[in-house]
């Protein structure tokens, strides 16, 4: 009789991303780089709500620093492999989760190995990592589509950057409910069963009470702009106030009638009250916009139409610069990690591709099929009910039947049986005679053999397409930049803010500099207290340095370049320097100098929140997260989203 | 080795030390609690006490870390205790198992500490918390979160609003007609299933709550019809446990119930009437069936009216045994045969109504007031407050903030306002008709068993010259004990006048000669043996100011003004309960409304 322990322990969140989030999550494998404090309490934060298996590669000893910050390790643990120590006291939390560790450095490993993140369908990296060896992370993680979370603290601040290529979301669960009614522009089915109504001024004020809105919209609408063709649309209300008083007024004198041929005095009452409560004239009012403003497609969902992904020269272009083989079976592992734990099947693109010729062919987005509450007689709303019901149905099947033809050509493709054989041959044997331009694009993606791809949907059921459907005007798609062009490219939407007023921006610089400071000492400041002075100089040059390069590009140089032993002057010789503001950083400048590279409980705590917050997000496809930089200042409770 | 030495360099030895001698109080071991136990505990905040009435449940191991399976049903608030001290043996950790309402957490104790943080679910307990520390002025942390959303806010006594400067959302609530009569949606059947018919049937027996009735409907026959509805079903419960108990509730709610109800012609001219079971048939082909509720998977999907009634037979039958066995039970959204009882009930009740039917989970979100809860939320709300207690130590609570963190669910949102993923609020200084903020305090020492009201009234008017002996009014919650056209009372002691003597304030109010407003005072009596009354600590200086146009005197908040009576009454959307996680130190009396007078 008890529901399963599963269902049980996670009643609270699945009522967040339901079932299907939760089948994700469990399905996800995360990877956390270094045990620190801010990491172990973001995958505490995974493991308790049953993510399927987590890796810790950590090659550190547990030091009297981490028994300090890290509620999880205790001074018995002083000297063992954090990475070990950590796993192995997340992995009590919860048993339904898996926990691995690799006692290992990040920067050799993923030198040696970058094959073995193929598993992984997000990697967090804390702690404090030369950025060399982040931007190495991200050529691994990028042409794979996996997520990658760069987290980079520094005492009471904070940045959280997310990676991810082309992150797309189909419940994005807005906060306001999605209504869609058509009612501008009426499809046939419910023009029909509008007509089925029986003219208002011949109706009782029990049937005149209970018309619903979407009913008394429509009809008022044809009525009115038959006789006024070039009024603007937005006298209609008017219309409908004085349709609605009229009404009132007919049937209160009706009432009153009815007192006369001696009626009882409660039916009289209540034929009275009645006519009082038109509530479904006043949704009318409300709602009365809705019967000239035509559905249009979103920008949102413009966005994921007009995605590289489903068009074929860009697929080409991408193609080429971060995935550089081209041999078939190469290309089928990272498809496979894209959509590694994701709720959406790895479908979603040829779903998108079906939708955009949908979207061509009738101009508007399937019907969503469900109708808000209103005030009506129970019958009336469950047919209208109906109306939409089946209208979704007969949209969800139109694309479902697209779906499966867009899947021919890329199956024809990619199945093993072409083997060694040259793709041309199968691509030109591939289509059918329908050819859409989506299946153009996905034959075009098979055979230039981008990472990302649109994966088979020849089998995919009606079920999940018609969810896909319901969905259709929520749809999103995050694209961010990798690491490598963030460093490397100039930032001139920041240029104006660092002039100014640059903000909780001076934090990002500081955080980045911190790096430069790094490739320069092979160490990171403040981390002997001896040299604060020293260190707060080098810093201060460090973030003057990363400060031009955001204005004219070239900052992965600073990071890499001094691994060679390049001095402070010679790097900036070696970037040309058009406008360089001078940005006021001191101040966090000595707080990083002063904190080291010590951890604060309690901001790791806040800071592990939001990181598996936003990695939930990513794992389930639900919600839609940040955009991409988050950066958290502990010291006076303030935080603020760059776009890097 | 120094565990504390990160705090240490990052604090500053100086804050530091008033971090190792801060003596906090939190309020719920919960979701919120576990993690701030851990932030206070890493930080080094020397000695912590926790209070929690809770014991652990597995619903809340998702979130609740300090906590396993092995714990479940013990003490949120011992338990927690032990795992943090297993990681951290240098701090002092003192856990109460109990109600924060209970009389041994008083004023003086509530004194004692140098901060106070709420990691409460329930508006009850927040609000009883936020009452003792205004009047104690003790600095309060208040936090809660629903979803991706959570906040932190400070509470600085005096200085800032406090918790119950604005008025909190009332619950929504429906007319007890479309309760017990006409539903038209889904949540009226629930709250019938759960708010009406399993107090009726297994709950507690109570004759008041049809007088309930009476206030709220203006049918009389209706009234009639529904109080004699009540009384069969009383005659009914006698035979609970017995067999076939189930059989005859299950006949007797969705038939004749139903048939009386269409008897009265007027209540269906307007509405599409509802049709009874076929009781006979639904029994027999339920007998049929094996257990619906085995099949976990169709939780989430509405079940047939056959398996509905298995299941409500079922459920009803266990009930009534447990009823029969040990006495009243209350209603619980993890009771598993409490849940069934009321998602069969419901449904079944839909059905009769032609209302859509809800799958089981549905059920239990809108019957449980059920908030979504992450790990993640609470997380980061926990770590807010520990923020937040540092900024009150070194006295920077002017220029700190109420933090709202959204997590804003569309991109739209996110792209156009970025920054709300950590939204700053400023604090506000106090709402000047707040009830709390608006009063004095004074702590008085009295032996109640000897001292008259005449003895404190004298007292409390010789120690603040600018109450008007004349033209004082005494109030204990909304009943009346003195005004100057009522005497009868100053001869008689406290104990004998049954004021309670924890956690309740008198309440008095008075106009001097000039009409001149003078500053509401509660006095908070304190139990002692010595005779006499002693005022405890300083008295504070009340203000005067003209009196207002209209004269308002209605009483205002002591304590435990929540408990009216509670009927037909329920929150069906997250609008109304914004903002809570945690633990519960009350009942969850926040989320039930209250009949209207």
């Amino acid at each position: 009789m008890a529901p399963d322990h599963k269902t049980q322990k996670y009643d609270r969140q699945l009522r967040l991303w339901h079932a299907h989030g939760q089948a994700a999550l469990e399905k996800a494998h995360v990877c956390l780089v270094n045990g620190t404090a801010t990491g172990t309490e973001a995958l505490k934060n995974l493991v308790l709500p049953g993510v399927g298996a987590f890796t810790v590669i950590d090659a550190a000893k547990v030091s009297p620093d981490d028994v300090g910050n890290n509620f999880f390790v205790t001074r018995a643990h002083l000297g063992q492999p954090r990475a070990k120590v950590v796993t192995a006291l997340l992995q009590e939390l919860n048993d339904d989760v898996l926990g691995h560790y690799i006692d290992s450095d990040i920067t050799p490993f993923v030198a040696a190995h970058p094959r073995y993140f193929d598993r992984f369908s997000l990697v967090l990296v804390t702690g404090h990592v030369p950025a060399a060896t982040l931007l190495a992370l991200d050529r691994v993680c990028w042409p794979r589509g996996i997520p990658l979370l760069v987290v980079k603290t520094c005492g009471f601040v904070s940045t959280l950057r997310i990676v991810t290529r082309a992150h797309h979301i189909v419940e994005s669960h807005p906060d306001t409910p999605v209504r869609d009614l058509r009612l501008a522009d009426p499809f046939p089915e419910l023009v029909a069963f509008v007509d089925t109504f029986k003219p208002f001024d011949d109706m009782t004020s029990a049937e005149l009470t209970h018309v619903p809105y979407p009913v008394i919209l429509l009809h008022l609408w044809r009525e009115w702009r038959a006789q006024n063709q070039d009024t603007p649309a937005r006298e209609f209300r008017k219309y409908v106030q004085a349709e609605k008083d009229r009404h009132a007024a007919r049937l209160t004198e009706a009432a009153l009638k009815s007192l006369d041929a001696n009626q009882s005095d409660t039916a009289v009452a209540s034929a009275a009250a009645s006519a009082a409560d038109m509530e479904n004239w006043d949704e009318a009012l409300k709602q009365a916009f809705l019967a000239y403003t035509p559905t249009s497609v979103p920008r949102n969902v413009k966005d994921v139409l007009e995605h590289a992904i489903l068009d074929m020269s860009a697929n080409a272009d991408s193609a080429d610069e971060h995935a550089p083989v081209t041999n078939n079976s190469v290309v089928a592992n990272p498809v496979a990690n894209v959509t590694a734990g994701c709720a959406w099947p790895p479908t979603f693109w040829a779903l998108c591709a079906a939708l955009k010729s949908f979207v061509a062919e009738h101009g508007r987005l399937p019907v969503r099929g469900s109708v808000p509450d209103m005030k009506a007689d129970t019958a009336t709303y469950v047919s209208l009910q109906r109306v939409y019901r089946d209208k979704a149905a007969a949209d969800a099947a139109d694309l479902h039947a697209r779906a499966r033809a867009i899947a021919v050509p890329v199956v024809a493709t990619s199945t093993p049986t072409a083997s060694s054989a040259s793709l041309s041959r199968s691509s030109s044997v591939g289509p059918s005679p329908a050819t859409s331009p989506g299946m153009a694009a996905a034959d075009a993606a098979s055979t230039t053999a981008p990472a990302l791809q649109i994966e088979a949907a020849t089998n995919i059921d009606l079920a999940t397409v018609t969810e896909f459907a319901r969905h259709a005007a929520t749809l999103h798609v995050l694209s961010t930049p990798s690491l490598h062009d963030e460093y490397a490219r100039a930032h001139p939407q920041w240029t104006r803010a660092l002039n100014d007023d640059p903000g909780m921006l001076s934090i990002y610089v500081v955080l980045r500099a911190r790096e430069v400071f790094y490739a320069r000492q092979r160490r990171w400041p403040g981390a002997h207290a001896a040299d604060a002075d020293a260190d707060t100089a080098r810093l201060r040059s460090a973030a003057r340095d990363v400060v031009k390069a955001l204005v004219a590009g070239g900052g992965n140089a600073l990071v890499m370049e001094a691994a060679e032993g390049g001095a402070d002057a010679h790097a900036e010789a070696g970037i040309a320097t058009p406008v360089a503001p001078v940005v006021d950083v001191d101040d966090w400048v000595q707080e990083c100098v002063r904190a080291g590279p010590a951890e604060l409980a309690a901001v790791a705590g806040y800071m592990g929140g939001v990181i598996a917050q936003e990695a939930i997000k990513l794992i389930t496809a639900q919600y839609v997260p940040m955009m991409n930089t988050y950066v958290y200042d502990g010291i006076h409770s303030k935080s603020e989203v760059l776009k890097a | 080795m120094d565990r504390h030495a990160p705090s240490r360099a990052l604090l500053g030895t100086q804050l530091f030390a008033q971090v190792e001698n801060t003596r906090v109080l939190m309020v719920g071991a919960g979701g919120i609690g576990c993690e701030l136990l851990k932030n206070l505990a890493m930080l080094g905040f020397g000695h912590i006490e926790l209070v929690d009435l809770d014991t652990i449940d597995v619903t809340n191991l998702n979130r609740q870390f300090l906590f396993q399976r092995q714990h479940v049903s013990q003490s949120k608030a011992h338990v927690a205790r032990e795992s943090a001290l297993r990681f951290n043996r240098n701090i002092t950790i003192i856990s109460h198992h109990g109600n924060i309402k209970d009389p041994q957490f008083d004023l003086a104790w509530f004194k004692s500490f140098n901060l106070v943080f709420n990691a409460l679910d329930n508006l009850d307990a927040r609000r009883h918390v936020n009452l003792m520390c205004v009047a104690g002025k003790v600095p309060l942390i208040d936090a809660g979160t629903a979803g991706y959303s959570g906040q932190s806010t400070i509470i600085q006594p005096g200085v800032t609003e406090c918790y119950d400067c604005h008025p909190k959302p009332t619950p929504k609530t429906f007319p007890v007609c479309t309760i017990r009569s006409t539903p038209s949606a889904p949540i009226h059947c629930i709250v019938w299933a759960k708010n009406f018919m399993f107090p009726q049937l297994f709950g507690e027996d109570e004759d008041e709550g049809d007088a309930n009735l009476v206030n709220d409907t203006t049918n009389a026959k209706q009234v009639q019809e529904l109080v004699r509805e009540a009384q069969a079903l009383r005659e009914l419960k006698r035979s609970a446990g017995l067999p076939g108990f189930a059989e005859r509730v299950f006949v007797k709610i969705y038939r004749h119930d139903i048939e009386r109800l269409l008897s009265m012609e007027g209540l269906w001219q307007m509405r599409q009437k509802p049709v009874p079971l076929d009781v006979e048939a639904l029994v027999a082909a339920a007998n049929e069936l094996r257990d619906p509720l085995a099949d976990e998977t169709a939780h989430c999907r509405v079940r047939t009216i056959e398996e509905t009634t298995k299941v409500f037979l079922q459920s009803t039958a266990a009930l009534a045994k447990r009823y029969a066995a040990s006495g009243p039970q209350s209603f619980d959204k993890d009771d598993d045969a409490a849940m069934a009882f009321v998602s069969a009930a419901a449904n079944l009740r839909c059905h009769v109504y032609h209302i859509a039917l809800k799958s089981f989970f549905e059920i239990k979100s809108m019957a449980g007031n059920i908030v979504p809860i992450v790990a993640t939320t609470n997380g980061v709300v926990a770590g807010l407050m520990v923020l937040h207690a540092l900024q009150v130590l070194e006295g920077r609570v002017l220029e700190t903030t109420t933090d709202l963190l959204t997590a804003p669910p569309a991109a739209q949102h996110l792209v156009s306002r970025p920054n709300q993923v950590l939204a700053r609020d400023k604090l506000f200084p106090p709402v000047s008709s707040c009830a709390v903020c608006a009063r004095a305090y004074v702590q008085v020492a009295v032996d109640t068993a000897s001292t008259t009201l005449g003895d404190l009234l004298e007292a409390i008017v010789d120690a603040f010259s600018v109450l008007p002996v004349d033209n004082v009014t005494v109030l204990e919650g909304a009943r009346m004990l003195y005004d100057p056209d009522f005497d009868d009372n100053l001869g008689r002691t406290l104990a004998d006048l049954n004021v309670p003597s924890h956690h309740a304030f008198l309440l008095v109010d008075a106009y001097d000669q000039d009409d001149q407003l003078v500053q509401p005072l509660s006095v908070y009596i304190q139990k002692s043996g010595k005779k006499g009354v002693e005022i405890l600590g300083n008295v504070p200086q009340l203000w005067t100011k003209p009196a207002p146009p209209k004269v308002q005197d209605a009483p205002i908040a002591g304590g435990d003004e929540l408990d009216d009576e509670v009927v037909m009454a329920v929150d069906d959307d997250d609008e109304d309960i914004i903002m809570t996680e945690s633990s519960a130190a009350g009942n969850e009396t926040g989320h039930v409304g209250r009949t209207r007078r």
